[in-house]
């Protein structure tokens, strides 16, 4: 266990070597504003830079060798650079953003070590252990598989990048990211298709739980800034009890990360207004995650409406206000024009998301549908009506609470059997997923602050995020397709930010609702990541195992306890802002 | 936008600092990371496991080149030998941190041979008991010196232990070699004898105990050398003066089967079945020169490793492409989710030494999952750059997978059949695979043994008689023989037995105890032999006697006997000009060695292919 941890701090350390030099120069330049800001966007423009250097390396034809040599020059340079400009904000934050940062890079290690059933050891690490500690499909394999095919330098189209599934269906960032690494570490998995090389992977999973976790930190950094450290503390702190938020973190998908970039773009266009490189950091998302375009489109469509409101109201404003739309536009088309470009010209996506979106066509037999056949299939088979429908109740499904009380008395009021029973709208309905008492919290906040300036803001950045669900609805050919894992990643954590935002004001009976929910959705967790699941480490792990999860998870609470003990103000801005 | 602020370093050396230090950081965790999880690192075995086999001693500078060791003691840190002080020789124990002891006050004949048996500690030797005349002495670890016969030896003789070490065998080596004493009474004349120990004594006492007396049965071998029969067996235990011949033209880049001394003469390799650890072990062998020091001048003739997984099947081959074997396993029907482990194919590379050399230091190891449900392994040089290509032949559908090692066993290059790394085809279902290089061009050619069926055209063919379908790889790719040849229940056993560089069309037919080869269309050749042994005769083909031809043979295991190698080697051709196979064959060599649970790997592979097992128990005469 104590090697999982080791090897964790490791790859860590090179992750943020790679990734915060480089991004905190950017950022310095680019982004004026507080130190907290200013490292979220240290974070994105890291993940973007250091991407574009490892797809121009790759692109190069070069030699993995000096692939590795560019990568390792690339961080003593920026390293150093930004020693020299001073660059590096995060030293000179105070307490509360090492609190955070402490406090994601835990969760991060949590996640980690989880993966590592039932010995701990770090070759337990694999595809399979993570799939059947979650009972999730095999796509947390596709970003490895695309590290894997930058640096065998395989023709991607050769074969599926999962069963089914083709490399261009999923944004390649965090594969990037992990081949970045690989490179500079020099290794490269020969393994088997769809098997991954135990201690490899390892390294791959810490990767992408660390960049899981960046949701975490991005939290905690924007809740301090527009509210203060306890707000932060009881953001994160219903983050990390929630079930699907767990889950989601250590199952190697970038949903979260993709999260944390949508948040980082919202927030910089918020505070900053800065238009060009909001829509460069969402456009990033959309490359970590394909279903970050129902978030860009709703907030995209919120802004638009704004904007429109605005010129009604400013008439002189119009040029002004397409400016700065036409920026987002021209920032975010900046971002994945070069991964649609590749797509158009090289790697050949597969139709299959689309068709199973859009007519509900579920078959992995994509040989002679056409989306002309399918088109005219689904409007023979649904009326005008049933169209109409199935989107009201998508929209619908993801906010539904009735199976909480309907499974009630199905499960003979038996704790367990219904837990047990409500599991699949645990993970897949959003409020649900949420808890009763926290969605309590959130509707009260909403109300209560609707008219307080930074409660606005953030409303505006939920109601973004939760309109995602109608887009998603939009293009859904059948009923009960906006399940969690499609659209809802930037809504947790808006919502959560809103919580605990409107907890470190309430006063009275609503932190004792908090902690309700809070408790419900940690035994949820407990029982269903360590009882339900296919392997159940409560039951099979060994003792080191157990203790080091716990043990991990419990100082997880103390810092977060540590975070939510203070009321401080979000006064610090950071030496030398203009 | 943007801001200014002092900067933390100003100077050049702080510059200079920082990327000192930045760029040792990342040294180091680039270090620790790629140490820990590189794929070909993963999963090495650990030193101390090898080192409880493989004892590692540190012998005084000055008695090292006198020393001659003999055995070591697997009861601990041991070795027996000789040492010789002033003109006499001294049966002595070598102990780390202890130093020599003198185990016996008797006076070591330095005429006589000597032999020991290191697995169980025991050592047979001449002592001195008058000018002219010596006794045998068997010194046993924890049992001290025994002399189990009354006679008096004279002249020159050699004392051998058998591989199982229940069997000492005594031959002159000189024509003054004589013994007189009540156990050899009329046989007096015969050229060697057979010592049957008890077999009670046959395992390790601990502590000092009186020896009991050894009970022997002294059995006559033969007359003599000019009057030794054909089939008749023997022991090869003889200083025999063999012509040996390396064939001229074999690639150095290749590697002999179970070569495991590196000296080009096939050796005794096993691999336990049923251990509770996998075990291989091996004997030395030095072609027919018999228990003496190895050609390749390695120091001991057994080694065992615990290597790959017990319950797997054993392959061997060059897989690294440095000239000297390497072992592996393979676990058929594998599932991760079954086995727990992401690997069924383990492969132990040898790394430019000799595997008998390898107990030093740990083997480099390759593990990876490939092949599941009921693949058959093979193995062979499919694209012809010198290493040992792996494959997989799936019977119920005709399946052929490599997996060539010239890509390193990049197996997600292979399964995007990346130019190099692999290939498939597919033939007819059913069949054994039965590879080998048939048109000598250097590329093991795919090739399958059926009865009744054409794979090629997927048509039955009349009568039932065997079929050998061969699909060449390399220079005649595209090209596809199918021979008729053999009959349902013959063992088919490839192997270039008569030295032209291509694999024969060979099998042994159990039912008649018959080997058969087919050299060409019209030349078909037989040996009627098999050995007159009761037990289960396994036959078995490697090149025993290092002439660069495949000898046949037969590994026998019965219930008195753990493991009895008989060979007929191809290399006394030019002297007695015997025409059953064209390098001729006239004398049997044989070999005790083995456990009870050990066979083979080529049989377990054989077995594992699905190769019929030609049970067949005989009574001896």
């Amino acid at each position: 266990m104590l090697e999982a941890i080791l090897y964790f701090f490791a790859v860590t350390a090179l992750l943020l070597l790679c990734i915060f030099p480089a991004g905190s120069i950017v950022s310095r330049k680019l982004v004026s504003g507080s130190n907290r800001l200013h490292l979220a966007c240290s974070f994105a423009f890291g993940v973007i830079g250091f991407s574009v250097a490892v797809v121009f390396l790759f692109l190069l034809g070069l030699d993995n060798f000096w692939i590795q040599i560019a990568l390792c020059t690339w961080i003593v340079f920026f390293l150093t650079v930004s020693f020299k400009s001073s660059s590096l904000g995060f030293f000179r934050s105070g307490f509360e953003t090492l609190l955070g940062s402490l406090i994601a890079l835990v969760f991060a290690l949590f996640c980690c070590l989880m993966l590592c059933f039932p010995t701990g050891a770090i070759e337990e690490a694999r595809p399979d252990t993570s799939m059947y500690l979650t009972d999730l499909p095999v796509d947390l394999v596709i970003p490895y598989n695309v590290s894997r095919l930058m640096l065998e330098k395989l023709d991607p189209n050769f074969a599926d990048i999962v069963p089914g599934w083709s490399a261009a269906d999923r944004g390649p960032l965090a594969g990037i990211l992990t081949a970045g690494i690989f490179y500079i570490i020099g290794v490269s998995d020969t393994t088997f298709w769809v098997n991954g090389s135990p201690g490899m992977f390892f390294v791959y999973q810490a990767i992408l739980v660390l960049l899981n976790s960046s949701a975490i930190f991005i939290v905690w950094l924007l809740s301090a800034e527009w509210f203060n450290t306890r707000a932060a503390s009881f953001s994160v702190l219903g983050l990390v009890t929630c079930y699907f938020v767990v889950i989601n973190s250590f199952f190697a998908w970038p949903k979260f990360f993709m999260a944390a970039l949508l948040l980082t773009s919202f927030w910089l266009l918020l505070d900053r207004k800065n238009y060009l490189l909001s829509g460069l950091i969402a456009g990033a998302g959309m490359l970590a995650h394909d279903s970050a375009i129902f978030s860009i489109a709703a907030f995209g469509s919120l802004l638009a409406f704004w904007e429109g409101y605005s010129f009604l109201k400013r008439r002189n404003q119009l040029i002004a206000a397409g400016i700065r739309l036409g920026s987002y536009v021209c920032g975010f088309v900046a971002a994945i024009s070069p991964w649609l470009l590749s797509k158009a010209l090289w790697v050949q996506a597969s139709p299959r998301l689309f068709y199973m979106h859009l007519f509900c066509y579920h078959s992995e037999n994509m040989e002679g549908i056409s989306f002309s056949s399918l088109m005219s299939e689904y409007f023979q088979s649904h009326t005008w009506l049933d169209i109409v429908k199935i989107r009201a109740i998508n929209v619908f499904y993801a906010f539904d609470l009735s199976p909480l009380y309907l499974y009630l008395e199905k499960s003979d009021y038996n704790l367990f059997r219904y837990l047990h029973l409500l599991s699949p709208y645990i993970f897949f309905q959003f409020f649900i997923s949420l808890g009763f008492p926290i969605l309590l919290i959130f509707l009260f906040v909403i109300y209560k602050f609707r008219r307080e300036k930074a409660f606005k803001k953030l409303i505006f950045v939920n109601l973004a995020c939760l309109l995602s669900v109608c887009f998603l609805s939009l293009i859904s050919g059948c009923e009960k397709n906006t399940v969690n894992h499609i659209w809802s990643y930037p809504a947790f954590l808006s919502v959560m930010t809103m919580v605990g935002a409107g907890l470190s004001y309430l006063k009275g009976f609503w932190p004792l609702v908090f902690a309700v929910g809070v408790g419900i959705n940690a035994f949820i967790s407990i029982f269903y990541v360590y009882y339900r699941a296919t392997i159940k480490p409560f039951l099979h792990a060994s003792e080191s195992y157990v203790l080091a999860v716990t043990s991990c998870f419990a100082f997880l609470l103390v810092l977060i306890a540590l975070g939510g003990a203070g009321r401080s103000s979000s006064s610090y801005t950071g030496a030398g802002e203009k | 936008m943007g801001t200014e602020v002092n900067s933390y370093i100003r100077t050049k050396w702080q510059i200079l600092a920082v990327i000192l230090f930045s760029s040792l950081l990342v040294f180091s965790l680039v270090y620790l990371l790629e140490k820990r999880i590189s794929p070909s690192r993963s999963r090495m075995l650990p030193a101390a496991m090898m080192a409880e086999v493989h004892q590692v001693f540190d012998l005084p500078k000055n008695a090292a080149d006198s020393f001659d060791i003999q055995a070591v003691s697997l009861s601990g840190e041991k070795l027996l030998g000789f040492i010789k002080d002033n003109d006499v020789l001294n049966l002595v124990l070598f102990e780390q941190g202890v130093g020599f002891r003198k185990l016996t006050k008797e006076v070591v004949n330095g005429l006589g041979s000597v032999s020991a048996n290191s697995e169980l500690s025991r050592i047979a030797f001449f002592t001195k008991s008058s000018s002219k005349s010596q006794k045998l002495a068997i010194w046993e670890e924890g049992l001290g010196v025994d002399y189990p016969l009354e006679a008096k030896f004279s002249g020159n003789w050699r004392a051998k232990f058998t591989g199982s070490g229940n069997l000492l065998i005594l031959s002159r080596l000189d024509s003054e070699a004589q013994v007189h004493g009540p156990e050899f009474g009329d046989v007096n004349k015969a050229f060697a004898y057979s010592l049957q120990l008890d077999s009670r004594l046959n395992r390790f006492v601990s502590g000092p105990l009186k020896a009991p007396k050894l009970e022997i049965k002294v059995v006559p071998l033969f007359m003599k050398p000019e009057e030794r029969p054909v089939s008749e067996e023997i022991l090869a235990n003889f200083s025999w003066h063999a012509e040996f011949r390396k064939k001229a033209a074999l690639d150095s880049s290749r590697h002999v089967a179970a070569d495991v001394d590196g000296d080009r003469v096939s050796d005794l390799l096993l691999f336990g079945v049923g251990d509770q650890l996998p075990f291989w072990q091996a004997f030395s062998l030095a072609g027919l020169k018999g228990a003496v020091r190895s050609p390749a001048n390695i120091k001991g003739r057994r080694a065992t490793w615990r290597l790959g997984n017990n319950s797997g099947v054993p392959i061997t081959g060059d897989f690294d492409g440095d000239g000297f074997l390497d072992v592996g396993t393979f676990l058929p029907f594998f599932t991760v989710e079954r086995e727990g482990d992401p690997a069924n194919w383990e492969l132990f590379l040898s790394n430019g030494k000799r595997l008998m050399e390898q107990p030093r230091e740990p083997l480099s190891v390759k593990r990876f999952p490939w092949g599941n449900g009921d693949a058959k392994a093979v193995v062979g040089d499919f694209d012809a750059d010198g290493k040992t290509d792996l494959g997989l032949y799936q019977k119920s559908t005709g399946a052929w997978f490599l997996l060539y090692s010239a890509g390193e066993y990049n197996m997600f290059k292979a399964s995007h059949e990346h130019d190099g790394h692999s290939f498939s085809t597919i033939f007819a279902p059913g069949g054994v695979p039965v590879v080998g290089d048939y048109n000598g061009d250097g590329f093991t050619d795919l090739a399958v043994f059926t009865t009744g069926l054409d794979p090629f055209q997927e048509l039955q063919v009349e009568g039932g008689q065997g079929r050998w379908s061969i699909a060449f790889t390399g220079m005649k790719a595209d090209k596809k023989l199918s021979f008729v040849f053999g009959e349902p229940g013959d063992i088919p056993m490839p192997a270039d037995f008569n030295c032209n560089g291509k694999t024969d069309l060979a099998l042994y037919r159990p039912s008649e105890g018959k080997w058969l080869f087919r050299f060409g269309k019209n030349d078909i050749r037989e040996i009627n032999w098999q050995p007159n042994i009761e037990g289960e005769r396994i036959p078995i083909v490697a090149d025993y006697d290092g002439d660069g031809c495949s000898d046949p043979g037969f590994f026998i295991k019965s219930d008195s006997s753990v493991g009895q190698w008989i060979v007929l080697p191809s290399s006394f051709s030019q002297k007695v000009k015997k025409d059953a196979v064209p390098q001729g064959h006239n004398f049997i060599v044989s070999h005790f060695f083995g456990r009870r649970e050990d066979f083979p790997p080529q049989v377990l592979l054989r077995w594992h292919q699905g190769y019929p097992r030609a049970i067949k128990r005989v009574k001896s005469k």
